[in-house]
């Protein structure tokens, strides 16, 4: 039997209208998730990684002036040419997603138990009370503790670690197959992170869900993922297993985010490194290869021509004329 | 969910400011709003100032043999009961809806600024500022009016003063929920902590922030004084006549609308051109100064 | 000036001693005044030219702590010194004279400009309100500030919001140095920036630490950060000081059971080291009803029957290394 990924996009362009014109803010991404695996997207800000993500599930505006294009299967339907009702039967039932601010996801004036309730409703056609105990019964797998008293509290009422926890116990009540967590870490402390990381872990295990991951933190990508994609500037510029990808980054852009992060072990330099220059706007979006004004091994052919993604070996593929000068662990790299 | 959306435009560093004047102009003439409103308004503004060229009769000159003329190709918004030209009163009466609504705009803008910033940056003066307006927003803003006129007695002035301290406390409830929000943020704390005093924090931080909705406000005062002036015309509480305002215009029509319809009607529709254009105006202003409803609207 | 003995016999440049902060709670007439107890008798001494890191979590009151010291907050009670005056008792005059030599710069940089002023005219803000120099030569000040912090000539008379997170950053450190100041509070200057704009941030602190000779205190959440650029660390939990040492000690023997398990919580970019963490029971409890004894107690894994009841006072356990915990002698 051929193996079918739980999620498989494919060449995914997303355009947006705005008052300065056409954006592409995603590229040709194309990527696949299995079911039980973990992948990280990561990136800075403006690179498409959230957008991406977006644009899985459709979750933009009506008339908003963006434009889709590609292919994206999910358990071997296509998801672009969906209809809206069919898509909302997949929301939050078969895919669900985690977002970074749990306080502006959550409705204010419902009560967490309603919230979670009303998905189990609409989706599982459950009865009221079947639903409630089914509320509970998620509030104490996600370590909400007395969860019979907080399913009556209001967002507010509970800490930040807490409401991350509730939108998980949200988008896991259904048993998703698929969960998009976009920077579901970034607003809580570290020991909460740590907390919550290890939470969507354990349930990945128990439910054999695939995560796709959006970060910027190498840290949690290491972590937690199997196999990990960089974007840069609307574009993946690699692809590669967690482990390939910390040991023998092949990108100058993956090699300069890794160099430049201060560890907590180690030897303390006196100086990071750095990516030098900033981010082009997706409105000047250079010519060749998007990163040669920030590369330090760009040369004429960078500028000129943008790279191919090169399969380099089982599972890594780069985005660089010149991902053979560079040896294993980056040590090639200049600088 | 479907609310998740995703402002690129922001979000992207750097792009040279002659992009944001040509986006200010587009936005500007894209919205209809804003261009109706303005041509209105330019359009009676023009009347005010051009007044002595558009017709040659004088506002104050009646002839008896003229009375209750109706239009004609000599009288074109026809005559009035003492033979003076309804047009050209109607013309001169601009001056008067619009150099009141004008002046009131001017006062109100710049005493509401100041309460609005200083009640917001003073919490104690703030207790007591903004009793004092809750008092007066209780009243009805006509009778405040009246009441005000009452006292001080008809005059173009006295009408001026009592519309001001009428919508005052508008402008300054405004102004204050805004500079609040101003206050709050860090650039004013680095401010502080760069050793800047009260004034300087105010006057050249916080107000030029608030200067979008003080603009967006005084367009709504604008409309609001001229329909209130012609109100208390027509009751007679405000300019007194001779002096030909819309307001008394249209009340020396009432008694007789049904001979001379033209009395009440032209006046009455300069009163709902120079209002639909201003509240058009207003509206558009918010759209394009106020990220919040423009960002809601697209 | 990775600090040596240099602790016991240097007058430290600001002393602060108690420091408490409670923020009253708004209550209903007949209600018992509350009070959120943000900072507990916290007290700190930092050296000319060192850096000193403050980490802790959220609510932690790091924050409240760096603006104390520049009295953008008025403590509730402890003093705060800086070169040996008292300036919790200052006038408004000699406290705007003393903000001349002590400055902040703040987490988020597009709150920190205000939009509608030109970024060489912000720069240059500070000048007047001093009136350092004469205004014809502000220009040419702003310039060279522009150019120490890495921005162009041509940036002068653009507005805030033409300018990314990393290039406001930069604009408030220029902004922050027109003052010639000798102290800073950085303010978590580097956790609202894209992390390859975050080392470019932490080395040019660095690079003007060396140029100006400035002090900083550095509060931050992120141990790595804090860890690459601070010379002493201080760790803080619900508005105490729990532990106290200079950097490599804190990172390679962490005493205090609270900066184990925040250590062991940091993720690390090495897939082959998915560590075992410590985690923590529940959450930070609220600073309202602070716990009796040791603020940590409830989540402690280790905690003894002394934690519930006495409050741990910071005791010396090495050169430096000062911590708050009953479990360490």
């Amino acid at each position: 039997m051929i193996h079918v990924p739980l999620l498989e996009v494919k060449n995914l362009r997303t355009t947006f209208s705005t008052e300065l014109g056409q954006v592409t803010a995603v590229d040709g991404v194309s990527f696949q998730v299995d079911s039980g695996e973990t992948v990280g997207l990561v990136g800075e800000s403006g690179c498409g990684k959230s957008v991406t993500s977006l644009s899985i599930l459709r979750l933009f505006r009506k008339h908003s002036g963006t434009r889709l294009t590609g292919e994206i299967f999910f358990e071997q339907k296509e998801l672009l040419q969906s209809s809206m009702e069919e898509l909302q039967e997949i929301r939050g039932n078969r895919i669900s997603m985690i977002f970074q601010d749990p306080m502006s996801s959550l409705n204010p004036v419902y009560t967490v138990g309603n919230q979670i309730a009303e998905s189990l409703m609409l989706h599982q056609k459950l009865s009221k009370k079947a639903a409630q105990e089914k509320t509970i019964e998620m509030l104490t797998l996600v370590g909400i503790p007395s969860p019979d008293k907080r399913v009556n509290d209001y967002p507010h009422q509970l800490s930040g670690g807490m409401r991350q926890r509730v939108m998980i116990a949200m988008g896991l009540c259904c048993q998703p197959k698929l969960l998009i967590a976009d920077e579901p870490t970034t607003a809580l402390d570290v020991t909460i992170q740590a907390q919550i990381l290890d939470l969507m872990l354990d349930l990945q295990k128990q439910l054999q869900m695939g995560i796709l991951l959006i970060t910027h933190d190498l840290g949690v990508v290491a972590e937690v993922c199997d196999r990990v994609l960089v974007m840069y500037l609307g574009q993946i510029v690699e692809e590669a297993s967690v482990e390939t990808l910390f040991e023998n980054p092949k990108h100058p852009y993956t090699i300069g985010l890794m160099k430049s992060i201060p560890t907590i072990d180690g030897k303390r330099g006196k100086k990071l490194h750095v990516i030098e220059g900033i981010v082009p706007s997706l409105h000047q979006i250079p010519k060749g290869c998007r990163f040669a004004p920030r590369c330090p091994l760009a040369d004429e052919k960078c500028r000129q021509h943008p790279p191919d993604l090169f399969e380099i070996a089982r599972l890594h593929q780069v985005r660089c004329w010149h991902h053979e000068r560079i040896g294993v662990g980056g040590v090639a790299f200049g600088g | 969910m479907e609310t998740s959306s995703v402002t690129i435009a922001t979000s992207q560093p750097v792009a040279p400011s002659r992009h944001h004047v040509r986006v200010a102009m587009n936005r500007f003439f894209a919205n209809r709003l804003a261009v109706s409103g303005s041509i209105l308004v330019l359009f009676i503004t023009l009347i005010c100032v051009l007044a002595p060229l558009l017709t040659s009769y004088d506002p104050l000159e009646m002839k008896v043999q003229d009375r209750l003329k109706p239009p004609s190709t000599s009288h074109w918004f026809g005559t009035d009961e003492f033979g003076r030209d309804v047009f050209t009163r109607v013309v001169y009466g601009s001056r008067i809806s619009m150099g009141v609504g004008f002046s009131v705009v001017v006062i109100t803008s710049i005493v509401g600024l100041l309460f609005g910033l200083y009640s917001a940056y003073y919490r104690r003066l703030d207790n007591f500022l903004m009793r004092i307006n809750d008092g007066l927003m209780a009243f009805p803003a006509i009778l405040l009016a009246i009441a005000i006129l009452a006292a001080l007695g008809p005059k173009m002035s006295n009408v001026i003063i009592a519309l001001s301290v009428v919508y005052i406390p508008t402008v300054a409830r405004a102004i204050r929920s805004v500079a609040i929000t101003v206050r709050e943020q860090t650039y004013i704390e680095a401010i502080h902590a760069l050793g800047g005093k009260s004034w300087r924090v105010i006057w050249l931080h916080i107000a030029p922030n608030c200067l979008s909705p003080l603009i967006v406000q005084a367009t709504f005062i604008f409309a609001y004084a001229v329909i209130t002036e012609a109100s208390l015309s027509f009751l007679g509480a405000g300019t007194p006549p001779p002096e030909p305002s819309w307001g008394n215009i249209l009340n020396d029509g009432r008694t007789i609308m049904k001979q001379a319809w033209w009395m009440t009607v032209f006046p009455g529709l300069s009163i709902m051109i120079t209002v639909l254009g201003l509240n058009l105006l207003g509206d558009g202003l918010r759209d394009l100064l106020d990220p919040h409803t423009n960002r809601a609207k697209k | 000036m990775r600090l040596g003995a240099k602790e016991k016999t240097a007058v430290p440049l600001l002393q602060v001693s108690n420091l408490v902060k409670h923020f009253p709670i708004k209550r209903g007439y007949f209600q018992e005044k509350a009070y959120v107890k943000a900072v507990s008798n916290f007290s700190l001494k930092i050296y000319k030219g060192e850096t000193y890191g403050l980490v802790g979590e959220s609510g932690c009151g790091k924050s409240t702590t760096g603006r104390m010291i520049l009295r953008l907050l008025a403590p509730t009670s402890g003093s705060v010194q800086y070169k040996g005056q008292d300036i919790t008792h200052f006038s408004d005059e000699e406290l705007r004279n003393a903000r001349k030599e002590m400055q902040i710069i703040f987490q988020d940089p597009y709150s920190a400009l205000n939009p509608r002023k030109q970024i060489g005219k912000a720069i240059a803000e500070p000048m007047s309100i001093f009136n350092l120099g004469e205004k014809r030569q502000h220009k040419q000040l702003v310039l060279d500030l522009l150019r120490k912090v890495g921005l162009q000539p041509e940036h002068y008379d653009r507005y805030p919001h033409e300018f990314s997170g990393g290039q406001r950053q930069r604009i408030v450190l220029a902004r922050a140095l027109a003052v010639n100041p000798a102290f800073i509070v950085c303010d978590e200057p580097v956790s609202a920036l894209d992390v390859s704009i975050q080392s470019q941030i932490l080395n040019l602190l660095q690079q003007l630490q060396e140029d100006f000779q400035l002090t900083y205190l550095f509060i931050a959440h992120d141990l790595s950060v804090v860890r690459h650029i601070s010379d002493r660390v201080g760790v803080m939990y619900l508005g105490h000081l729990v532990e106290e040492a200079p950097t490599d000690a804190l990172f390679s023997e962490p005493l205090h059971p609270y900066t184990r398990a925040l250590l062991s919580a940091v993720p690390e970019p090495n897939p082959k080291k998915r560590k075992e963490r410590i985690v923590l029971s529940s959450e930070v409890p609220s600073p309202i009803d602070l716990p009796k004894g040791c603020v940590f107690h409830p989540r402690c894994p280790q905690a003894i029957a002394t934690c519930k009841e006495v409050v741990p006072v910071l005791q010396e356990m090495g050169t430096g290394h000062r911590v708050a915990c009953h479990l360490v002698s």
